[in-house]
């Protein structure tokens, strides 16, 4: 009886798989890898939907990555390295163009440029799209490091914003005299990506590796950050600064949409420039940002463009900067009614973004970065290192990056 | 050919596919130079090139004392952790409590990733559990920098792999316990043989090939270590908690370097082997002795 029941079972399930089989699917099949937050992911879903209605003979599917960078990077050189043509585009962060370009893996986008308005784009994200006077990837959104600010306390104490690096200072000591309880400046600290692009913007504000050093040194050491920080990602010191432990949070613009779901919260948060330096008008920050490529090995790299057009769209890109709080590519957006009505402090947001600078473009930034990464966090989390030493180790391997750099031209 | 040897034939087909070829495919590549990163400058042979570059390179030195210092110390504790507590259980069970025995294996059963992730949490500096509650009792007035400073780095990683691994010394020893015939402990009883004195001539010399046997499979694991460090301190702050896995890994995906990447990797397997070679002349010498 019992194995009647399951011949019955297993003919059944055969018979649906095979019936599922044959069921013809005209459509082409295109896959789209991107890791995001989840608001991200549902609205990509969505906008998916739209784009396979507008091309009834397409499918797009959806590659859901890690949201950490590093794996998403180790996921696409698993890929490309293999020549596999599963994935036809890619969310590239804006520092492994250079390196995907060189090493022949993204298709070159000049002969369909033509058909979109390349006029549009922010000069600082295209030109890291581009590598050898080739254009590689479209920018989809982009962000840079902010400063937020719990304003009730400050005001409560009397402060406004800090501008400089003396202000936070003061503030964060001022306010920890009286309530010991608040932890003051957290930024990422651990050793990866995120530590290079808050090293930078410490360094565009201070000018050389010595000083900067000196600077993220005091910044613990005084307590003026904890000591936590250094092992603290964007997230680590997001929960933090949303667990009303933080004065002060250095973070990317899509903290922001969270905040604003948070009733507690909500109005509770200034945004301003960074303030790593002394000079109060020079709050440069690390420009970060995500960019659409097509695989070279694409099977249709033509109705890939299609998806990489649609998705980069004025409407598309409105849409996903309204949502999550990321900042457009777009110069026409900047100026976008909806857009500066979304968030109140987007006249200094606007200026932040378009002063950003971007970390050095070459395929060899991941060398560099990963020597610098170690530099920085060897030396912040030894108290007694020498700053002139390891800002000489980081000279030493900068020229060696750009000899790199000329050998391999 | 004898059907007996035919019958071996399926798990060598597989051995050699995965296990021997890669390793001298890897051999291969090590001699050659491919960048992924700048195809233009790949090389089909270059010699030592990558080993040099390997061996230069202080970076390695530190990720090999670390692994070394890694396998050494949790492989002392591991085992005699877990033989203390395989003893323990023997005298007070007998080996009855099989509930035991299963709850012993959860830690294993987890997927590595996962309890990496739970320990990275469980002491992480500002959300961990651990640290929020020596604030609640007061112990504390200052989070404790558990991920951040090199030596407590160095005990987190440290106690998820004891947590993960002694659970599975303690059951492998515990049934090879439970093997010594009644008759011998019986004798020893009479003979007045108490405590230490059992354990130092009893147990231990019967359980010798056992305990060689784990010594030497922990010792293979725990030079791979990769991902315990990789989910919790990524080699931070400041490659305290560098590894030769790490290492690997960052040739491989970083700098995009497969040949310096697969030179690197031969050099973990001929410390592997080195170490093996000389556990396994331990094994042979100390099993020789007593028969």
């Amino acid at each position: 009886m019992k194995i009647k029941i399951l011949a019955i079972f297993l003919i059944g399930f055969v018979l649906c798989s095979c019936a599922k089989q044959n069921e013809p699917d005209s459509r082409t099949t295109l896959t789209i890898a991107a890791g995001a937050t989840a608001i991200e992911t549902e609205l990509l879903r969505e906008q998916i939907g739209i784009f396979e209605k507008e091309n009834p003979g397409i499918q797009v599917k959806l590659l859901a990555l890690p949201p950490s960078s590093s794996q998403q990077h180790d996921v696409f050189v698993t890929y490309l390295s293999a020549k596999n043509s599963t994935i036809d585009v890619f969310n590239l962060d804006i520092i492994w163009i250079a390196e995907f370009s060189a090493a022949g893996w993204l298709a070159p986008l000049e002969p369909y440029w033509a058909s979109i308005d390349r006029q549009d784009f922010l000069k600082g994200t295209m030109d890291a799209c581009t590598y050898h006077g080739l254009l590689y990837a479209v920018p989809w959104f982009s962000s840079c490091g902010l400063l937020y600010s719990r304003i009730d306390v400050l005001n409560r104490f009397g402060f406004e914003v800090p501008k400089t690096w003396d202000e936070l200072k003061n503030i964060v000591r001022q306010i920890q005299s009286q309530e010991p309880q608040w932890a003051g400046f957290v930024w990422q600290g651990a050793q990866y990506e995120g530590l290079a692009c808050n090293f930078y913007e410490a360094y565009w504000a201070n000018g050389n590796y010595k000083s900067t050093l000196q600077r993220m040194h005091e910044s613990i050491s005084e307590n003026i950050s904890p000591r936590s920080v250094l092992s603290y990602k964007e997230e680590d010191a997001r929960r933090v600064f949303m667990d009303g432990k933080a004065l002060f949070m250095r973070n990317w613009p899509y903290v922001w949409s969270i905040i604003q779901n948070n009733p507690d919260l909500k109005d509770k948060v200034a945004l301003s420039p960074l303030c790593w330096g002394d000079n109060p008008q020079h709050g440069v920050s690390c420009l970060g940002g995500w960019n659409l490529a097509i695989s070279r090995y694409s099977k249709h790299p033509d109705l890939a463009w299609k998806l990489v057009a649609f998705l980069t769209a004025k409407n598309q890109m409105r849409e996903k900067c309204l949502r999550t709080s990321e900042f457009p590519t777009r110069k026409s957006l900047l100026e976008d009614a909806k857009i500066q009505g979304h968030n109140p402090y987007w006249d200094k947001i606007h200026e932040v973004l378009l002063n950003a600078r971007s970390r050095p473009t070459t395929p060899f930034y991941s060398d560099w970065s990963l020597k610098l990464q170690f530099e920085v966090s060897k030396s912040l989390s030894d108290p007694s290192a020498p700053y002139d030493h390891i800002a000489d180790i980081l000279k030493l391997k900068w020229k060696e990056i750009m000899d790199l750099e000329e050998k391999g031209q | 050919m004898k059907a007996k040897n035919l019958s071996l034939m399926p798990v060598l087909i597989i051995f050699i596919l995965f296990g021997i070829v890669p390793v001298f495919y890897s051999g291969f590549m090590s001699f050659q130079g491919i960048w992924l990163k700048t195809p233009w400058l790949n090389k089909s042979f270059v010699y030592f090139d990558n080993y040099r570059l390997i061996l230069t390179d202080p970076q390695c030195y530190q990720a090999l004392w670390h692994t070394l210092g890694f396998v050494l110390i949790t492989l002392g504790i591991e085992v005699s952790a877990g033989f203390c507590l395989a003893y323990a259980l023997f005298r007070a069970t007998m080996g009855k409590h099989y509930l035991i025995q299963l709850g012993l294996f959860l830690p294993l059963a987890t997927p590595a990733v996962l309890s990496a992730q739970m320990w990275r949490l469980f002491f992480h500096d500002s959300q961990g559990l651990l640290n929020r509650v020596l604030e609640h009792l007061h112990m504390i007035s200052q989070q404790i920098p558990w991920l951040s400073e090199p030596v407590l780095a160095w005990f987190t990683i440290g106690v998820a792999e004891l947590w993960k691994v002694t659970p599975f010394v303690t059951v492998v020893l515990l049934s090879s316990l439970l093997n010594i015939p009644r008759q011998t402990w019986e004798a020893a009883y009479l003979d007045g043989a108490k405590g230490w004195k059992c354990i130092r001539f009893i147990a231990i010399p019967l359980i010798r090939k056992t305990i060689l046997v784990i010594i030497l499979f922990r010792m293979l694991d725990a030079i791979r270590v990769f991902d315990l460090v990789y989910v919790m301190t990524q080699g931070g702050p400041g490659g305290a908690t560098d590894v030769l896995g790490l290492f690997v890994y960052r040739a491989l995906f970083s700098e995009m370097a497969m040949g310096k990447a697969s030179a690197a990797s031969i050099i973990m397997i001929g410390l592997a082997g080195v170490l093996a070679l000389i556990i396994f002349l331990v094994y042979r010498k100390y099993t020789k002795d007593y028969e």
